[in-house]
């Protein structure tokens, strides 16, 4: 990372700061849309973010922290952003199932539209985390700085979305249970 | 805790998977934001000051109490009389990233030697990475197609030559003599044996002295050229194809000599070649 540019973004620097941005913009905007599942939304999330990362820019320490910083005012855009908009959180949670599915030879082909539906199933918080983990490649004790919490927090929480994850790909996968009336 | 990993390798593919998203309109917007947005100053910083002399706190008191008279005389003031609302300017982005360009002003990137800014008038226009980071502070380009190839793509390079091969047809280690003016390099291109190019004329480009001249390759090329090689610009190597046209401007910017090229291929288009005569026109420098 270029923490020149970094340190020159930081002393008012436009030029600087747009080409940060420029670098990143993409990624913001991927990971936020992971995250909130909704473009638009992402898009207001990551505008904010970068916006609030120009404003706060002088108030961080460590130029050479600049991506875990970024990530942490991205993260608490988009949060905002879910909390405007409340439409979009199903809040469902999903109680796991601890018996294994048979295999039938097609287990390693799950189908995008099953990961897509279990992945929007998730908690937030949950999804924040997969996103970080398994998105931007970030370590725990990095996931752990950006969202403020304990790394063994990220781990139980990652470990949870992972097996709710795992659930909801197994109950999709099984034949439709009838409903039996009184 | 139990590892997955067959599900870790799903959900990271599927998280990976190209979904195109574009931060380029968001990023006109942010610009536009930052421009009437101040920065907050670190409180960290101020804290670090252990104490005040005698001579700050009157000073600081006297500013205090003029602010605060400032702010209570304001109170008094009827709103938005005379007072124009701030508009924000419209931005300069940088060239940078592999998104399609919206219609713009951009400049290129910061650690090339000048600062060159430049407006895209349509759209379709790509930033194009000749080679991903090697040659960044020597060389530049936007395409009017991602890839910049034949048969009817039209570019604008922005380059800092370091030379040219004795015979553009064979690249060896031969190099023709460069000089150190605008007239000298102008005078190397004109002559490189195995181009077509016209006189030099000088010009100006971006209100600073420039030399102009225009180069073809031969569609038909010469049996064993394989490789057309223009120029070097330190490790950067400026292949070209077949029947590719440029126009060079060799620009003289207080002292730094550039070279802005327009390329296109007999199959472009005349509005992309019109669009990159237009980009080039809109050049202006800050040394």
């Amino acid at each position: 990372m270029d923490t020149d540019l970094v340190a020159r973004a930081q002393r008012g620097d436009k030029d600087a700061f747009a080409v940060l941005a420029a670098e990143r913009a993409d990624r913001y905007l991927a990971a936020s849309h992971r995250i909130l599942r909704d473009l638009s939304l992402a898009e207001d999330a990551t505008q904010q973010a970068l916006l609030s990362i120009w404003r706060d820019l002088p108030q961080l320490r460590d130029p050479a922290r600049f991506d875990a910083w970024s990530y942490r005012l991205l993260v608490r855009a988009c949060y905002a952003e879910a909390r405007r908009n409340r439409r979009w959180t199903p809040n469902l949670t999903l109680l796991p199932v601890d018996e294994p599915v048979e295999d039938d030879g097609t287990r390693s082909v799950i189908d995008r539209d099953q990961l897509h539906r279990a992945f929007g199933r998730l908690p937030m918080d949950q999804r924040t985390v997969v996103v970080l983990r398994h998105y931007l490649d970030l370590p725990f004790e990095g996931i752990a700085e950006v969202l403020g919490i304990p790394a063994g927090t990220v781990a139980s929480r990652l470990h949870y979305a992972m097996r709710g994850l795992r659930s909801a790909l197994d109950a999709d996968a099984r034949p439709t249970v009838r409903e039996v009336g009184p | 805790m139990k590892a997955d990993p067959e599900l870790e390798r799903i959900v990271r593919s599927w998280l990976r998977e190209d979904r195109q998203e574009d931060a380029e309109r968001l990023l006109f917007a942010l610009l536009a934001d930052v421009d009437t947005t101040p920065q907050r100053q670190a409180g960290w910083l101020a804290r670090r000051i252990p104490f005040m002399n005698n001579k700050s706190i009157r000073y600081g008191t006297a500013a205090a109490v003029v602010i605060a008279a400032a702010l209570l005389g304001a109170s008094f003031l009827p709103r938005n009389v005379g007072t124009p609302e701030a508009t924000p300017s419209p931005s300069a982005r940088p060239l940078a990233g592999t998104t399609q360009l919206v219609p713009g002003t951009y400049f290129v990137h910061e650690d090339f030697p000048v600062r060159i800014t430049f407006t895209v008038p349509t759209e379709g226009w790509h930033n194009y990475v000749w080679e991903r980071g090697a040659a960044s502070a020597n060389t530049r380009a936007l395409c009017s197609r991602p890839n910049c190839d034949p048969p009817d793509a039209a570019g604008v390079g922005f380059h800092r030559i370091t030379g040219l091969p004795a015979d553009a047809c064979n690249p060896g280690f031969d190099r023709l003599d460069v000089g150190p003016t605008i007239e000298d390099l102008a005078d190397a291109f004109a002559d490189q044996p195995r181009r077509i190019a016209t006189d030099p004329v000088e010009t100006t480009l971006g209100d600073f002295p420039a030399m102009y001249l225009e180069l073809s390759v031969d569609p038909e090329q010469p049996v064993g050229c394989g490789t057309i090689v223009s120029f070097y610009a330190s490790n950067f190597t400026r292949g070209l194809f077949g029947g590719e046209s440029q126009r060079l401007w060799i620009v003289d910017v207080d002292g730094t000599r550039l070279v802005i090229e327009a390329f296109d291929f007999p199959g472009t288009p005349d509005e992309a070649v019109q669009a990159a005569t237009d980009i080039v026109e809109s050049i202006e420098f800050t040394p």
